[in-house]
């Protein structure tokens, strides 16, 4: 095979750890290169309480359901009504 | 330039040997990227990476 006679020259215990240690190296330095430059790779490590502060726009086109589904009928939900505003 | 198949070099390995380990390590690469293209294609499509 192509370059096959490269562990003639390169000891394997040598080389075998290093090819695999560079391929790990840069896999971890660029996944952690998107991870500190993106807001939607944190936001999927820290679940669904994350994504809507970090796509604002997805989140308010799409509103989650709040206690909607499980409410009897005939009643209003107190979540809806709450008054969310700042002192 | 031709080889001594029986020669041992100094990693230890004849050039038989050399080859045989050679080509595990493209099996090996050729698995690690088939997988990896999966998951990168998979990250396209399910998250906004590169849209």
């Amino acid at each position: 095979m192509n370059q096959g006679k490269i562990w003639l020259v390169v000891k394997p215990t040598v080389g075998l750890p290093a090819f695999l240690g560079g391929v790990a190296v840069i896999s971890l330095v660029v996944h952690a290169a998107v991870l500190t430059n993106t807001a939607w790779y944190p936001a999927f490590y820290s679940g669904k309480a994350a994504v809507a502060a970090a796509l604002p726009k997805t989140a308010a086109a799409t509103p989650a359901p709040v206690a909607t589904a499980a409410a009897p009928a005939g009643t209003s939900t107190l979540v809806a009504k709450a008054d969310t505003a700042k002192p | 330039m031709e080889i001594d198949p029986n020669r041992v070099w100094p990693t230890g390995l004849t050039l038989a040997e050399s080859e045989e380990l050679h080509r595990h390590v493209i099996e090996g690469t050729r698995i690690f990227g088939f997988i990896a293209a999966l998951a990168h294609l998979l990250a396209y499509i399910y998250t906004p990476w590169l849209h």
